[in-house]
């Protein structure tokens, strides 16, 4: 250790620092209290050994100096001097000094003192060791400090957080028109709002805890279904499941809720109530069952009336105005490229047949010759009641003489009718599609010309209105 | 002459000193010395001559606070110059040191007499010293003359 001697006697100076070096520390001596106050302001020592009395600067002035410091810096302070009373002692400890040593010097003594003096320095060492620990874990503790206030303040706001979103899931969860439930992992009920309470006419407080199917009952939540919840409790989810028990119709969704680290909680299902919806929808399906049946009904109906309309009701073929259409049809057709033969057919002596034999006779007389043309007629050929007792034909794709090469063979099935009253013929006038009959009037008028020209010859034949045409000629 | 008590072997060669007439204190406290130098003759004969050149001026200094009755400094110079016996082991001188303080405290007059009286302990200090430190000098200095 380096020690400072403080001594105005060089005599006890000298035995000082012999003493002190002895014991194998340096030294450092001093002859006044200014000298020493001087030097130690410029090196602290570890050790002062002072002596009391000295001029300007006395040794209790100097423990008070070093002890004013207060720089941390321990400084182990013997008082040595020729004052002897216990007094002395108690003054120079409360002006600072650490020890005390009375002259002349006991060497054994001042040994003691500087073990006492490398202890307590150690001591310091050690202590000073410590609180530079001290101070450095309060600086690790203040940081941590400032941390867990930080975490502290970020744990009151996410609380703060957690109790807003607790609020407004509460909320939302009770005011949901839709009757919504949570179940926990094992499918017991946890949450049960107002609304389902009034679907299901359980109370919340009997709901929560019980398993979802005593509270459902199995008509409605079956074995099917169960599983459908046990899979949302395995993470699948369903929407609009539609589920009833026989009375009521529901629409069922449900998902999974997620705890922490992602592990599935329970599940949330939320419950509509469709059987208003389901019974209309039904109604409506009956009804439309109904009206089907109506439409269909009324189709046959239009049909048959369509039929009437086109159909004579007399002879079941086509009449006057189904004749018009198809002969349109069959001019336009033929102006395309296509021949088109037309025939008029009068049943000989009509008026007198049915004056003699009675109009039901007649009837029959009309009904037969309108058999035999139609079963007798090409498959693309078409047979019309004209009107009265005439009948109008159309060839399709024939000429003039093709069209009375048919005619020839009708007239002859006409006449081999039997008939009880007497024989039945008819009367044939033929015409075709042409430059001079290019539309239905015009071509009608010629086969009607010809007609005529076959009453004319006697009845009972095939006149061509090109031949007739050229008989006039002739 | 010397201390009976705690006698050490004599290992510094230095001659005891003879008895103080009146007094019966030793001159000097050779066990302390020699516990105090170690058994270093050639230490402690340095400190004869610090301590030789030391006390003539106190003893001046002590002697002129006499004599004008400044006691404070009177009493301050005696106790310096206790301490300073007792560092060199002077046990003599410093036992009259101590009657002196006490006068001075305790208001005792004869404070002439012990003044002589540690002039002539400091006489044997240094015919001791003489005797067993050739090469220190003693010298009184102006006391030495005041004294003869």
């Amino acid at each position: 250790m380096r020690v400072l001697v403080v001594d105005d006697s060089r005599v006890s100076a000298r035995v000082l620092e012999h003493a002190i070096r002895e014991l194998g520390h340096e030294v450092e001596v001093c002859y006044s209290g200014p000298e020493a106050w001087s030097l130690f302001e410029r090196e602290r020592f570890p050790v002062v050994v002072t002596d009391w009395m000295m001029p300007d600067l006395d040794g209790p002035e100097l423990c008070r100096r070093i002890r004013g410091l207060g720089d941390g810096d321990f400084t182990y302070i013997i008082m040595c001097t020729a004052k002897d009373e216990k007094s002395d002692r108690l003054a120079a400890t409360e002006a600072g000094a650490d020890d005390y040593l009375s002259k002349p010097l006991d060497r054994l003594e001042l040994a003691s003192r500087f073990l006492v003096a490398e202890r307590l320095l150690g001591m310091q060492v050690t202590l000073a060791e410590r609180n530079r620990q001290l101070v450095e874990a309060n600086r690790v503790l203040e940081s941590q400090k400032l941390e867990l206030d930080a975490m502290l303040r970020r744990l009151e706001s996410t609380s703060l957080i957690a109790e807003v979103s607790r609020n407004r899931f509460s909320q939302l969860f009770e005011g949901l028109p839709v009757a919504c439930f949570t179940i926990d992992s094992h499918a017991v009920i946890f949450e049960w709002n107002s609304r389902a309470e009034i679907m299901f006419g359980v109370r919340s407080f009997e709901a929560v805890g019980r398993p979802l199917r005593s509270v459902l009952g199995s008509s409605l939540l079956t074995a099917q279904r169960m599983r459908n919840v046990k899979n949302v409790l395995k993470g699948k989810v369903f929407h609009d499941q539609s589920w009833d028990d026989g009375n009521r119709y529901f629409l069922v969704s449900a998902l999974p809720l997620y705890g922490l680290e992602s592990t599935i909680t329970g599940g949330i299902l939320t419950v509509v109530d469709v059987t208003r919806q389901q019974r209309a929808e039904e109604q409506i399906a009956r009804q439309l069952r109904e009206l089907n049946v109506a439409h269909e009904e009324l189709r046959v109906l239009n049909q048959r009336l369509a039929a009437l309309a086109t159909t004579d009701a007399l002879t079941g073929i086509p009449n006057h105005r189904a004749l018009q259409d198809r002969l349109s049809e069959m001019i336009h057709a033929a102006d395309r490229g296509g021949g088109l033969g037309l025939a008029m057919v009068d049943v000989d002596h009509f008026k007198l047949f049915n004056d003699e034999f009675g109009h039901q006779a007649g009837d029959e007389v009309l009904k037969a010759v309108a058999s035999t043309l139609r079963d007798k007629l090409r498959r693309n050929d078409f047979v019309a009641r004209y009107g009265g007792e005439e009948f109008c034909i159309l060839f399709k794709d024939v000429d003039e003489a093709k069209a009375k090469e048919l005619s020839e063979r009708l007239r002859r099935a006409i006449a081999q009718l039997p008939c009880e009253h007497r024989a039945i013929t008819a009367s044939f006038g033929v015409a075709s599609f042409g430059p001079k009959t290019r539309n239905a009037a015009m071509l009608l008028r010629a086969a009607d010309e010809a007609l005529y020209a076959a009453k004319e010859q006697g009845r009972n034949r095939v006149v061509a209105y090109s031949e007739m045409n050229k008989a006039d000629a002739a | 002459m010397f201390s009976e008590q705690n006698q050490p072997r004599n290992t510094t060669g230095i001659t005891p000193p003879s008895p103080v007439s009146g007094g019966g204190e030793a001159v000097l406290d050779l066990a302390y010395l020699y516990e105090v130098s170690g058994g270093d003759k050639a230490f402690i004969c340095d400190l004869a001559a610090e301590f030789l050149s030391t006390v003539p001026e106190l003893l001046s200094r002590l002697e002129g606070a006499l004599r004008t009755s400044d006691f404070p400094t009177a009493g301050r110079t005696v106790h310096n110059l206790k301490g300073c016996c007792r560092s060199f082991g002077a046990v003599g001188m410093s036992a009259v040191c101590v009657r002196l303080e006490e006068s001075l405290s305790g208001g005792v007059l004869d404070l002439p007499g012990l003044f002589e009286e540690l002039l002539a302990c400091f006489h044997e200090v240094q015919e001791f010293v003489g005797l067993n430190c050739p090469e220190v000098r003693p010298s009184l200095g102006g006391l030495q003359e005041d004294a003869a």
